[in-house]
């Protein structure tokens, strides 16, 4: 019976690479880019572990063990499933008992991408330890930890994962673990081993001054379940066999421990009823948004409309937050090179600012008819005209970077203190709005392409999102920025030749940019009232 | 007059014809129910009548507005309920609602008279302020009708209207359909549940391969084909096969 849960899981997944090339593209994509990342990363860490003093090594395994664990834990709130598309509700109509169906779960968990991508750190420890029996124990127990974790915690949470406030929350969790990750990468190059001597986890030096040894993570990690397979390996390799026995018959219990709870979790969510995944009544909130019918029109309502998706779509949101990061990550790298002499201080406000714009046009606007998803069949069967639509979207759209312009403006001026700039900056917008939206408008209409809806998955992208899209994509962002340079110039030039010009520069500059919107809007428009059931169907997600 | 006219619409997807050229007329205040197997071209032909798939022939006049020439003139006189509810999830229903009456061009304080009765008749006002994503099958249908028939449409598509929901909504959501059909305009429904079609259609037509094979008054169809009901007519015309008495014997003993 586990053998046969085992190969339904391949099947699966064979099967739907199977039946759309451009899903074994993209396996082959992740496996090309991810195993080799992987790989150097376990090879880093396999020759750290070597060439380290063996405490450093020792708190160095402990963070690995732990990493991943955690990671793993998080898999399943960022929607990556390790035993895709096996559902134990499926598999709850035949007569399976429940430890064949948690084997099965197992087993066919350990068959996948980032299950083998875990893997090449374990293997890395192995051989870093010098794979001795207890290293063995210890590495397995790591291993088993982390797949039980994962199942354990996927089914616990399967109601609590399936709500919609969660996945609302998930959005949150996102940008959070990207800055988790940037963090570690700071810390990875401010050499936290302090320029380590040779030793090695056999080597046996002490007293390196570096911040890992400093923070000492095993002392605290030692009591979590990875930590204690961690303690095994490390006890096992210094030949200490009671104290590895010990941390071995620890890390079995809470092996126990978490098997129980998922076994417990897994026969509740096969025999109890579905979640409700609803939440009270919204008819409280009121707000300024979510009132009265108040004026009429299809620009008008397609913009209310959009304006809050915006705000109540995970999907949106997520677009949103990663615009707002995007933006203030190029802040942030531009004054950290002006401060450094990299760039020229006094273009900061008044050329990062439409900068912010472009960057915040391009996720969303460039695909606004994707991004409409299965109701744009609504507004197709509407009697809307498409330069009504376009409006609509763009008005939405403009409020939303208006909005986070003025932010991160108002953060530019108080950091630097160059109102005057940010000012000018300010003044830029619309001209950097218009022809972001007019390059924006023409890309959503002649390269439409499907947004998945699986909130549950935010970083999920459409099977049709190939190749072609990609390159499209970079197409349109080359044009958009040459068309730009007009606006750029207006606003750098007067910084040269007197500050007295931007009187004049700036009026052009917006002259030109709502001329590019206008003639650009007429086009897309004509574009979509030739193209709309194509546009549908080819963002049908 | 009628209200809606197709004429030799057709539809191919690669080697597949789904729709093999379609003739309809439908006079106003007429309930049209369109019936035929899986695959049979019924949501192909609706979603070409609305506009939202481009046919590769024919024409579809509504109340005289060719639907494919002036597309927006001829939409605002169009409702549709589709089969799969494309519906703004994330909007609340009072939202969805008024948000469709303002793409139909409604006024303001018109918009809000007519959804807030909708909702009412409905009997979905009290769910009025919660988000779509939390309404089950049958309010979605509900709040998917009341946004179909706001700007009273001179013609009322409903892809499988009465799926997935009880017999009072259905009860409800008749009553409203009949109101629309009293008011002159034309209903043409899809559905597999005989019995409700043969209830509430004036004029039925059966569709199969891509083709329709017949239309008329049930009662009219009845008698041409000597038959007591509208089930019998349907599986007289599309034809269907009884298992053999050898077939699948194993399954008269248990597996106990």
């Amino acid at each position: 019976m586990v053998g046969r849960i085992v190969w339904l899981k391949w099947r699966l997944a064979a099967g739907a690479v199977a039946r759309d090339w451009r899903r074994a593209l993209a396996l082959v994509l992740a496996l090309v880019g991810l195993l080799p990342i992987a790989l150097l990363l376990a090879l880093a860490t396999l020759v750290a572990y070597r060439r380290l003093p063996a405490d450093t090594a020792r708190e160095l395994l402990f963070t690995v063990f732990f990493t991943i664990w955690v990671l793993w834990l998080l898999l399943p709130a960022m929607a990556v499933s390790l035993t895709e598309g096996l559902s134990p509700a499926r598999l709850a109509v035949y007569p399976i008992a429940g430890w064949q169906l948690l084997a099965g779960l197992l087993a066919a968990s350990a068959f996948g991408l980032p299950t083998l991508l875990g893997g090449l750190f374990f293997l890395a420890a192995l051989a870093g330890f010098g794979a001795g029996p207890l290293v063995w124990l210890g590495v397995l127990l790591g291993l088993a930890h982390v797949l039980v974790g994962n199942q354990a915690l996927v089914t616990l949470a399967s109601g609590f994962l399936r709500n919609r406030r969660t996945r609302d929350l998930v959005v949150l969790l996102v940008p959070l673990v990207a800055a988790s990750l940037w963090l570690m990468v700071r810390f990875a190059e401010s050499n936290p081993f302090g320029g380590a001597a040779e030793g090695g986890a056999a080597g046996g030096a002490e007293g390196q001054d570096n911040p890992l040894l400093r923070l000492g993570p095993s002392r605290f990690l030692q009591f979590t379940p990875p930590g204690t397979a961690a303690r095994v390996v490390e006890r096992g390799y210094a030949h200490d066999v009671p104290a590895a026995l010990a941390w071995a018959l620890a890390s079995l219990a809470f092996l126990a421990v978490s098997v129980a709870l998922w076994r417990m979790a897994l026969l509740r969510a096969m025999t109890g009823p579905p979640p409700s995944g609803t939440v009270g009544p919204a008819s409280g909130r009121r707000g300024l948004l979510g009132a009265r019918a108040g004026a009429g029109g299809p620009v008008l309502a397609l913009a209310i409309k959009d304006l809050r998706y915006a705000w109540r779509a995970p999907r949106l949101r997520a677009a949103w937050a990663s615009a707002i990061v995007t933006s203030l990550v190029l802040v942030a790298a531009a004054l950290v090179r002006g401060r450094v002499g990299l760039g020229p201080r006094e273009l900061e406000p008044a050329l990062l600012l439409p900068a912010v714009v472009l960057f915040g046009t391009l996720n969303v606007g460039f695909n606004a008819f994707g991004w409409e998803g299965h109701p744009l069949a609504q507004l197709l069967a509407a009697p809307v005209r498409a330069r009504e639509l376009l409006l609509g979207k763009h008005l939405a759209l403009a409020a939303v970077l208006l909005a986070g312009v003025a932010g991160v403006g108002a953060i530019l001026a108080a950091v630097t203190g160059r109102v005057g700039e940010t000012l000018v900056g300010l003044a830029a917008t619309p001209a950097t709005l218009g022809v972001a939206l007019a390059v924006g408008g023409l890309s959503s209409a002649l390269l439409p392409y499907p947004v998945p809806d699986d909130d549950a998955n935010l970083l999920a992208t459409s099977e049709r999102q190939g190749c072609a899209v990609a390159l499209f994509q970079l197409a349109a962002f080359a044009v958009v920025s040459v068309l730009l340079v007009p606006v750029a110039a207006a606003v750098a030039w007067p910084l040269f030749a007197g500050r007295g010009w931007w009187a004049l520069t700036l009026p052009l500059a917006t002259v030109y940019g709502l001329a590019a919107y206008a003639v650009a809007l007429a086009l897309t428009a004509a574009l979509f009232e030739r193209r709309g059931p194509e546009i549908l169907a080819a963002t049908r997600p | 007059m009628p209200v809606l006219e197709i004429h030799g619409l057709a539809k191919r997807f690669g080697a597949k014809v789904a729709v093999a050229g379609i003739d309809l007329e439908i006079g106003p205040g007429v309930f049209y129910g369109l019936v035929g197997p899986n695959g049979a071209g019924k949501t192909t032909t609706i979603r070409m009548s609305v506009g939202m798939l481009r046919p590769d022939a024919g024409r579809v006049l509504v109340d005289g507005v060719d639907l494919w020439r002036d597309p927006v003139r001829a939409k605002g006189r169009l409702g549709v309920l589709p089969d799969t509810l494309n519906l703004y999830e994330r909007l609340t229903g009072a939202e969805y609602v008024d948000f469709a009456g303002h793409m139909q061009r409604l006024p303001g304080p018109e918009v809000v008279r007519r959804r807030d009765e909708l909702l009412g008749v409905l009997g979905l006002e009290r769910e009025a302020g919660r988000l779509i994503a939390d309404y089950s099958q049958g309010m979605r249908k509900k709040v998917a009708l009341a946004a179909a028939v706001i700007h009273s449409p001179r013609v009322l598509f409903l892809d499988e209207p009465f799926e997935s929901v009880d017999p009072i909504s259905a009860r409800t959501m008749s009553e409203v359909l009949r109101r629309v059909v009293a008011g002159g305009a034309a209903v043409v429904m899809t559905s597999h549940v005989m019995a409700l079609v043969e209830r509430t259609s004036d004029l039925v037509g059966v569709i199969h391969e891509g083709r329709l094979v017949t239309q008329g008054s049930v009662d009219g169809l009845c008698r041409r084909h000597g038959v007591a009901d509208l089930d019998e007519l349907f599986y007289r015309l599309i034809g269907v096969e009884s298992l053999a008495a050898s077939d699948l014997a194993w399954l008269a003993a248990s597996s106990g």
